[in-house]
């Protein structure tokens, strides 16, 4: 019976590896080929002559991007967004996803109910643009940080992982005299360091890409994060056909070389990519567990 | 109810709670509610020098407009299927992906499949269409493959009957990875202890997902779902803009692409918000319905 | 007017160009007495990113007193920003619109009203009389926006281009007629069976690229969302293309293309991309759109191949035996500059803008530094240093690019009568990037009795928009899935004239009213 289970649990473990190798090869691959063609000649790329390796290997389209002094001024303003961005977002969803998971929050239906209508019920971009403006946030940074300062979304994941949090610890923490904001201080937040790593990991992320808020609300060069001008790049000529551009004078060869392209994707993924296996070591299993023991 | 005997505790209790949620609640005032009344231009004749204060009002003329379009009940009912065929397949991928990973002993592997498997969220839509249009062009891998067997290959993004295959896949593809972090979270915080004991009385592997695994993860899973569901009645248009043709505006066309390509023409602001707001009216029942059942069912609510 | 080489009128006011040059800037007085800052939005091509306070910025501020300050927004979503910027009223100073934002927000009061300034403005005025077409800008007879006019522009439009080395090599003669056109590639994918001969881009207009550039020259038309002008510039009106049997004969056409093998199996759904590729890879040979690009592709080609020839050829005649074609729009470049109705002392910036319009505001915005980057030759045109240039020879893209982004000029950057092709040629020719194919092609298209320019659709009103706007959504949703039947061979083309009948049921014959209505209104006034 047992070396059945055993042969069973085998043929499992391959299968699995191998269901697995097939989905790290079809999401390898596509990212591969665009680090190739980023370091291919850019004729090469135009002719498709591009396959499995890259083409007269060179450095020009990375070289390209760099050279360009904006650029570099801009990547500092993302780091810059990102960094105060995700402290904002981690501040604010914390205290507003700790006090609606207490089943003891006297009002927490009504709560709930009013933040997650607004992730359908929306007055679009031209009044929270007023609004924005009537704040005196416009071409600041605080216009890119404060109207998204708590995803409703996120907010109720974590809303979900403090629920799991047993009551218990409450109890004894408030035996002890400690109040609320201790309680979420000292027990709640260490306890949950899996969901504020990914929390971490998702605002980091959306404000690393982030592009269109910088775009409305944002008026001067300077402070552009980085995705503007990457966008404009990647995406030249994608939409260009699709404005009704009657008269347009023709002879701008406005297509960007795809070379060009896909080393601006590169550099964007680059940095996230190393950025992760940070994170990763907070993704342990049993971190909580040991707290119910000690 | 709200206002029992017991009240006047309970608010005491929560005072401190009140003091933690102020905040954030007040960032929602500002930046989420102050700004809904321009949920109003949708029932104006918008005019961006007067604001919403002096254009004129028009009642329900938009809706009434988006209502009786000729295309209105194919563009409701290709969302609709495009978002259902999604979500059931773009729902759970993540989630057999958690757990297929949790099943993985090296935890080496485990990182080292879980870094690769998000790289696809970092690629922008449009990367991302530019390479589904060339793996399906008369001279890519596909058409190779099928002609390789013998066959007659056409290219699927011609083909209405492909489209939502074409677009629930890639869809996948892209987020497979990223949406199982969440997952893959929320497995650690079940209690190891649980499963030390279920071995040693001697279950299974798969018998240890059934009864601990999935019910450990089931309130993510559970309010993750009632989310999705509330979203049946929305799907952004560049996606499809970037796959979609004539030939396959029969299962293609969406209400977000129709009012697109209607804005292209000419901006008319009220009637964008207008369809908005009835794709958000539909999806807040949808989402009142998702919680009611689950709640009925056991499993976490939202509200 | 004497024409040069390029077709291009030579400015008969030379001589006013001349004795500003010889005077000076510093002699007149100021256009602004203190500085001032002007905040200008234009949308920022990748290619040619904006800098702030280039040369050519420098150079104005010298003169007028006036700074400036760019806000310039990716290409990719100027759009979406303009839009919101329009719909909460907040402007800046200068912001550059299309034709389709001044219909949409013209008559609300967030631009400047500037039909009472014209009195004001001697060096616009003499572009508002000379150019007719501005007429056609104007929103209830209002005009709310500077048009940058273009300088010098070389015309050309979209046009056949084809591999004329392979034509050569096999014995075929160059192809005169569509038919002939058909027949050569039929013969080039025999010989090449593994080709696809004519490759066309799509795009997402109501009106796919394919129909949108061969319609009008194969006897029919479509525009950009159906409606085209048929007919000379004086008689001629407005017709809805899809709803007529010449299209449908179009559309046979293509049929056959697309039968023999000859048209690309993936028309459809082809990319920038992709199009590009299979055009310098060799795997196509043909392609009917922006003519100016089979230069661009043969310089790739020739990496490979040293003999490969992309060139432009005369426009075949169609069955009726006409040859006919459109240029892109060379006298308005359709952008224009609208001014914020809220911005102060509004007689400064329109005296600024006309300013712009002159001789010495166009070299300077177009040429840089006068002395230092261009100097003046003897017919008074501008004319880009060599030593200047020489530091560019390499720059990527392309050395016009990186110049005009470095010094802050021509079209894509702030002016309004601006410069192209001009200093395009210049650059090419001093960089060495010229070759004797591009004066082959300018030759070519030049000679080319066959192409007409463009006629400007007259303004609509609100209502007449409106109207126009609802029949088109549903219109050209129900026409947009029926092409493609037609042309692979999923429908036989006789079956299109119930598509003709639905399209007329579904107001196509309304819309053309409009149109023909508000022409009518258009000429009555220019006459006036």
């Amino acid at each position: 019976m047992n070396s059945q289970k055993k042969l069973g649990s085998r043929a499992f473990d391959v299968a699995n590896l191998i269901a697995l190798a097939a989905l790290v090869f079809v999401t390898i691959y596509p990212l591969y080929y665009i680090g190739i063609v980023s370091i291919s000649d850019g004729t090469a790329v135009n002719r498709g002559d591009v396959r499995l390796l890259p083409v007269d290997p060179t450095f020009e389209a990375y070289l390209t991007v760099f050279r360009n002094k904006d650029i570099w001024r801009a990547y500092s303003n993302t780091i810059i967004y990102t960094v105060a961005g995700t402290l904002i977002n981690l501040f604010f969803s914390s205290l507003c996803a700790y006090p609606l998971s207490r089943k003891d929050f006297y009002g927490r239906s009504v709560f709930t109910f009013i933040i997650a209508l607004t992730m359908f019920l929306s007055g679009g971009m031209i009044p929270l643009y007023i609004v924005v403006r009537k704040l005196r946030l416009i071409d600041t940074m605080w216009a890119l940080v404060l109207p998204g300062a708590v995803n409703t979304f996120n907010m109720i994941i974590m809303r979900t992982f403090f629920q799991g949090i047993p009551a218990s610890l409450h109890e004894s923490a408030r035996i002890d005299g400690a109040n609320d904001i201790r309680v979420l201080r000292s027990i709640v937040l260490p306890l949950s360091m899996p969901i504020m790593a990914t929390m971490t990991l998702f605002y980091a992320v959306q404000h690393w890409n982030s592009f269109f808020n910088a775009l409305i609300y944002l008026n001067t060069k300077a402070k552009y994060p980085v995705q503007i001008m990457l966008r404009n790049i990647v995406v030249a000529s994608e939409f260009a056909d699709q404005q009704a551009d009657i008269g347009s004078v023709s002879t701008n060869f406005n297509v960007v070389a795809q070379n060009y392209k896909y080393a601006v994707i590169m550099i964007t993924v680059l940095p996230i990519i190393c950025a992760y296996p940070f994170l990763q070591k907070h993704f342990a299993k049993g971190a909580m567990i040991g707290a119910i023991k000690g | 109810m709200l206002f029992g005997p017991d009240v006047g505790m309970k608010l005491r209790r929560s005072g401190y709670l009140y003091l933690i949620f102020a905040l954030p609640f007040i960032y929602y005032l500002v930046f989420h509610y102050a700004p809904m009344y321009g949920i109003l231009i949708a029932f104006q004749k918008y005019n961006i020098v007067k604001g919403i204060g002096g254009s004129k009002w028009v009642g329900f003329l938009h809706f009434g407009r988006f209502l009786s379009d000729p295309y209105f009940w194919k563009l409701v009912r290709n969302t609709l299927l495009l978002n259902i065929y999604n979500l059931a397949i773009s729902f759970p991928a993540p989630i057999v992906l958690a757990l297929l990973l949790n099943e993985v002993r090296s935890n080496g592997v485990k990182r080292f499949v879980q870094s690769v498997s998000y790289l696809p969220h970092f690629i922008s839509t449009v990367v991302v269409c530019g390479m589904v249009v060339n793996f399906l062009a008369s001279d890519g891998p596909i058409y190779g493959l099928i002609a390789g067997f013998g066959g007659k290959p056409s290219n699927f993004l011609l083909d209405p009957r492909w489209f939502r295959t074409i677009y629930v896949v890639s869809d996948v593809w892209q987020t497979i990875g990223w949406n199982s972090i969440v997952y893959f979270a929320a497995l650690c915080t079940i209690d190891q202890e649980l499963y030390e004991a279920a071995l040693m009385d001697g279950a299974g592997r798969f018998s240890l997902v059934r009864h601990i695994t999935l019910p450990g993860i089931m309130p993510t899973i559970s309010i993750m779902l009632i989310l999705a569901l509330g979203k049946l009645m929305t799907i952004g248009f560049e996606k499809i803009i970037l796959l979609y043709n004539g030939s396959t505006y029969e299962t293609a066309d969406v209400i977000s692409t129709y009012v697109y390509r209607r804005g292209l023409l000419g901006a008319d602001f009220s009637y964008a918000t207008a369809v908005g707001l009835f794709q958000s009216v539909i999806g807040l029942v949808l989402l009142a319905t998702a919680n009611k059942a689950a709640k009925a069912v056991g499993e976490t609510g939202l509200w | 007017m004497k024409r040069n080489r390029n077709g291009v009128a030579v400015p008969v006011f030379a001589f006013l160009a001349a004795a500003l040059a010889a005077q000076g800037a510093s002699a007149q007085a100021k256009i602004s007495a203190k500085e001032r800052t002007l905040t200008v939005m234009l949308s920022e091509n990748a290619n040619q990113p904006v800098k702030e306070f280039a040369p050519a910025q420098q150079e104005i501020f010298r003169n007028t007193n006036i700074k400036i300050h760019f806000e310039p927004v990716p290409a990719s979503n100027y759009e979406d920003k303009k839009k919101i910027l329009l719909a909460t009223d907040s402007l800046p100073d200068i912001i550059s619109v299309k034709q389709q934002d001044l219909n949409d927000f013209g008559s609300t009061g967030v631009f400047l009203p500037l039909t009472q300034y014209l009195k004001d403005m001697p060096n616009f005025r003499k572009f508002w009389e000379a150019i007719p077409e501005i007429r056609s800008t104007l929103v209830d007879g209002e005009l709310y926006a500077f048009p940058v006019v273009a300088r010098g522009e070389a015309r050309n439009g979209p046009g056949p281009v084809i591999r004329m080395d392979l034509l050569e090599k096999h014995g075929i003669p160059v192809p005169r007629t569509w038919d002939e056109l058909l027949s050569a590639l039929a013969k080039l994918k025999a010989i090449y069976p593994d080709s696809v001969p004519w490759s066309v881009r799509k795009a997402n207009n109501p009106i796919p690229r394919l129909i949108n550039t061969t319609m009008y020259m194969l006897g029919s038309g479509a525009g950009t969302t159906g409606i085209y002008y048929e007919g000379d510039e004086k008689s001629g009106r407005y017709v809805f293309g899809p709803a007529t049997k010449e299209f449908k004969e179009g559309l046979r056409f293509l049929a056959r293309a697309f039968e023999a093998k000859v048209l690309d199996p993936d028309y459809a759904v082809t990319t920038s991309q992709q199009w590009t590729q299979n055009l310098t890879s060799g795997r196509s040979f043909f392609f009917n759109d922006n003519s100016g690009f089979g230069l661009n592709y043969t310089n790739d080609l020739r990496k490979k191949e040293p003999n490969a020839k992309l060139q432009v050829i005369p426009i075949p005649a169609n069955s009726n035996g006409a040859r006919r074609a459109e240029f892109f729009n060379t006298r308005l470049s359709g952008i224009s500059f609208a001014i914020n109705a809220k911005t102060k002392d509004p007689r400064t910036v329109i005296k600024f803008i006309d300013w712009l319009y002159s001789k010495e505001g166009s070299d300077i915005t177009n040429f840089g530094v006068p002395g230092q980057t261009f100097t003046l030759d003897a017919k008074g045109e501008p004319r880009f240093v060599p030593s200047y240039v020489d530091k560019f020879k390499d720059a990527r893209p392309s050395p016009y690019y990186a110049i005009y982004s470095d010094l802050g000029i021509t079209k894509l950057n702030f002016s309004l009568w601006a410069v192209n092709t001009v200093s395009q040629f210049q650059i090419e020719k001093l960089t060495g990037t010229w070759s004797p194919l591009y004066d082959d092609y300018w030759k070519i298209v030049d000679a080319d009795a066959a192409y007409r320019d463009p006629v400007m659709d007259p303004p609509l009103s609100s209502d007449e928009a409106e109207r126009a706007k609802e029949i088109l959504a549903s219109l050209s949703t129900m026409l947009a899935q029926e092409y493609d039947k037609f042309i692979m061979g999923v429908k036989p083309v006789d079956q299109y004239d119930e598509v003709i009948r639905n399209a007329r049921k579904m107001g196509s014959e309304e819309l053309e009213g409009i149109y023909n209505k508000a022409l009518a209104r258009l000429r009555a006034s220019m006459k006036g």
